[in-house]
């Protein structure tokens, strides 16, 4: 009995300690805290936040205002209720960027603007909520130099079959290549983004190199999207894209070209057809014969009654 | 059911007694207007309730999405069923060489030709749009069980009326030189007789044309059930996902129409005097064939509910479970008890099969069939695979309104307006055919 007690009890501690673990605050960096949207939330950002949201947050935060979220553990809980409305638009904005144990990172699935247009549409939802100022807003380049740009350009290596990402600043009309850029490559796919080998960090001719699966499936002609990004705030975002014929062409013929049951009336298959029209054919044409035959009955019957009629006339003379 | 030594007048005639008798009952008859005045004003009313129909859409059924094949389709499948004993007696009897159909067949062809002519309609009443009605056959696709079975069906008709014609041509021909005829009646008999003389050619024509319908007949009857069934059985949805839907649905089609058989049986021989043609002993062969018809069924039932209730999957079980014991148990249980297993067990008993009892069984019989098809329906579209969620109540259950209750009374008023024009302006027992097998010469 005592061993049980303690038994249980070592699990009571144990649990607990799991769920506190769980709900230990998510720290927000103060610099991240105060960080505010650089556009203003109209009905038309609302709008694309909503959609966003809808394919991306409801699996695990349900409705906004109708609380069907998952029994996950920590709860990602309804945006529309207090946890949420109390936050800072930095804090919104440093979580949904960054993830944590359960909420995944948003970084490279969905860009700054998409991030806010989010945010927006879960404002939407909070009544006492004035959207700061966004021309107030301060671009994030902490890290960087002060009034550098850098910019990035993507080449495709045909020979080495490497994708070369280059970096270049530009500082006061000058350009130079820009050395020591974390960079992070990835491919547009249906369901999201693909990130292509390691973040790469770019040599001193500003250059990052990424081998390119050969395998990779592209469209009909073998077309890609890349995205070439760095993977620091340094610079603020900073992205490229490009369209390449460097992947494997992809033929898909859709389900309903071919001759099957599920086709419509021109895809029927042939055997189908064959056998429907020879049965129908076949049968058909017995039922024609016999009305041939009834045509051929009475012309037998009018011919006797011309005969019989022909000779009773003269008879009937008599 | 031996073919020897068949003996189907109970008393001895001849050509003039034979005319007396068989064209006996045709003329324009006070209760025949009094039946036919009755029958018109049931169809108006049931018209007017499809009319609202019409007007407001299938809202005013019962139907809703997720049971959308109610009543009509129940009504329909039970058509396409008793329809096919004209293919039973005539086909399957008549080619192996039994005689006692004689006297049988005519009646059986009426009601084929009667079901199938309806049974077209049924289903047009149960689109919601029935002005579309055209894109069946302009859009159907080979692919579809739809189209092959609007194809069946109109063929199956077509042979029906030709083989109630064909056979019927020589007794025309004896009918339009009859004195007690009405005028005009002689007049469609004489340009229906086809100049039918008697001749041996024209005989052989008849007799050849004939026995190309019957064995055609019986592949074509057999699709059009096996067709009407596979509706439901290229469904994976418990109840109907099974393979031997096409030969269950024939086999209890056989049952249906030998019922509706034998009720025509009773009601002509009584109100048309026909005791002498349709005697006990056709009963008692009726009854013997319908115990076997049954009985194959009951098979086929066996077969049908043991086998997945042995397995108890889990969406087969809650079908199973609304059938045995839930919401369709009485109705479920009232039709295999009454109008399968205890008219067998009754129809057993050589007393049962005299004309008035077998005639109520027949009745018990028929009205089984007609909810059996309900059972087959509706109770599969109320239990679907994903759980129905989020709906009003009448979504979930059905339960048939009045105007669909009427709706689907009018067919049913249909077929028995064709049977009783069809059984009184022609001879319902074929007059040549007796007059031959009594060695009458008829030329």
């Amino acid at each position: 009995m005592k061993q049980r007690l303690l038994l249980a009890l070592i699990t009571l501690i144990l649990l607990d300690f799991q769920v506190a673990k769980s709900q230990t605050p998510w720290d927000v960096p103060p610099e991240k805290t105060t960080k505010i949207a650089s556009f203003k939330f109209t009905d038309e950002v609302r709008k694309d936040g909503e959609v966003i949201y809808k394919k991306n947050c409801v699996s695990c935060h349900g409705g906004i205002g109708v609380a069907n979220f998952q029994p996950l553990v920590p709860s990602p809980g309804d945006p529309a209720t207090e946890k949420f409305s109390k936050q800072t638009d930095g804090d919104l904005f440093y979580k949904i960027t960054t993830g944590r144990m359960l909420m995944p990172t948003f970084k490279d699935i969905l860009t700054e603007e998409e991030r806010w247009k989010v945010i927006a549409y879960v404002r939407s939802f909070h009544k006492d909520y004035v959207q700061p100022n966004p021309d107030k807003a301060v671009a994030d380049t902490t890290g960087g130099a002060k009034g550098t740009k850098v910019k990035l350009s993507i080449n495709f290596n045909s020979e080495r079959k490497t994708v070369e990402v280059i970096a270049t600043s530009e500082d006061k009309g000058v350009k130079t290549m820009a050395a020591g850029v974390d960079i992070v490559l990835f491919v547009k796919r249906h369901f999201g983004k693909l990130k292509i080998d390691e973040t790469k960090t770019t040599n001193a001719s500003g250059v990052a190199v990424f081998p390119f699966p050969t395998d990779l499936p592209g469209d009909k002609d073998g077309n890609v999207e890349l995205i070439a990004k760095i993977d620091n705030d340094k610079f603020g975002e900073v992205f490229t894209e490009a369209k390449m014929p460097i992947a494997t062409p992809t033929q898909v013929t859709s389900l309903l070209e071919q001759r099957a049951m599920w086709g419509v009336r021109s895809k029927a298959p042939i055997w189908l057809i064959l056998s429907y029209l020879g049965a129908v054919g076949i049968v058909w044409l017995v039922i024609f014969i016999i009305i041939g035959k009834l045509k051929k009955l009475h012309e037998l019957g009018s011919k006797k009654t011309t005969q019989e009629s022909d000779t009773s006339i003269p008879t009937n003379h008599h | 059911m031996s073919s020897e030594k068949v003996k189907n007048v109970a008393k001895p005639v001849d050509l003039e007694i034979l005319k007396r008798d068989l064209y006996g009952h045709i003329n324009l008859s006070t209760s025949f207007k009094a039946w036919m005045g009755f029958l018109t004003l049931l169809l108006g009313g049931c018209l007017f309730a499809y009319f609202i129909q019409l007007k407001n859409g299938l809202i005013v059924t019962g139907l809703r999405d997720y049971v959308s094949w109610g009543m009509y389709l129940s009504n329909f499948v039970f058509f396409v069923a008793s329809s096919l004993i004209g293919m039973l007696i005539s086909a399957v009897l008549g080619l192996v060489g039994i005689k006692w159909i004689t006297p049988i067949a005519r009646i059986a062809e009426i009601i084929a030709v009667a079901f199938s002519a309806v049974a077209g309609l049924v289903i047009v009443s149960d689109m919601g749009r029935p002005d579309r009605l055209l894109n069946v056959f302009i859009h159907g696709r080979f692919q579809s069980p739809i189209l092959w079975d609007v194809t069946v069906i109109t063929t199956y008709m077509v042979i029906s009326v030709l083989l109630l014609f064909i056979p019927l041509i020589p007794d025309l021909a004896i009918g339009k030189k009859l004195d007690n005829l009405p005028k005009w009646l002689k007049k469609v008999y004489s340009i229906l007789a086809l100049n039918f003389i008697d001749s041996p050619e024209q005989r052989k024509i008849i007799a050849s044309s004939i026995r190309t319908l019957l064995i055609l007949i019986v592949p074509v009857a057999l699709s059009i059930h096996t067709v009407t069934s596979w509706l439901f059985a290229v469904n994976s949805r418990p109840g109907w996902d099974s393979t031997i839907f096409g030969p269950y649905f024939v086999s209890g089609a056989f049952v249906a129409g030998s019922a509706c058989v034998i009720i025509a049986m009773y009601v002509f021989r009584n109100s048309y005097k026909l005791k002498d043609y349709l005697t006990d002993f056709h009963f008692n062969q009726m009854g013997k064939l319908l115990v076997l018809v049954a009985l194959v069924y009951l098979y086929f039932n066996i077969n049908e509910y043991l086998v997945p209730a042995y397995k108890m999957q889990k969406a087969e079980a809650h079908h199973l479970h609304e059938l045995f014991a839930g919401r369709y148990a009485v109705m479920f249980w009232l039709t295999q008890l009454g109008g399968l297993i205890l008219p067998i067990l009754l129809l057993l008993l050589p007393k049962m099969r005299k004309p008035k009892p077998i005639f109520v069984i027949a009745l018990a019989v028929l009205l089984g069939a007609w909810f059996k098809r309900f059972i087959i329906v509706v109770p599969t579209m109320e239990g679907p695979f994903l759980p129905i969620q989020h709906v009003p109540h009448n979504y979930m259950f059905y339960s048939p309104t009045l105007i669909e209750t009427a709706v689907t009374i009018a067919p049913i008023v249909m077929v028995v307006m064709i049977v009783s024009v069809l059984a009184k302006f022609l001879p319902i027992i074929p007059v040549y055919e007796t007059a031959h097998e009594n060695g009458i010469v008829t030329k």
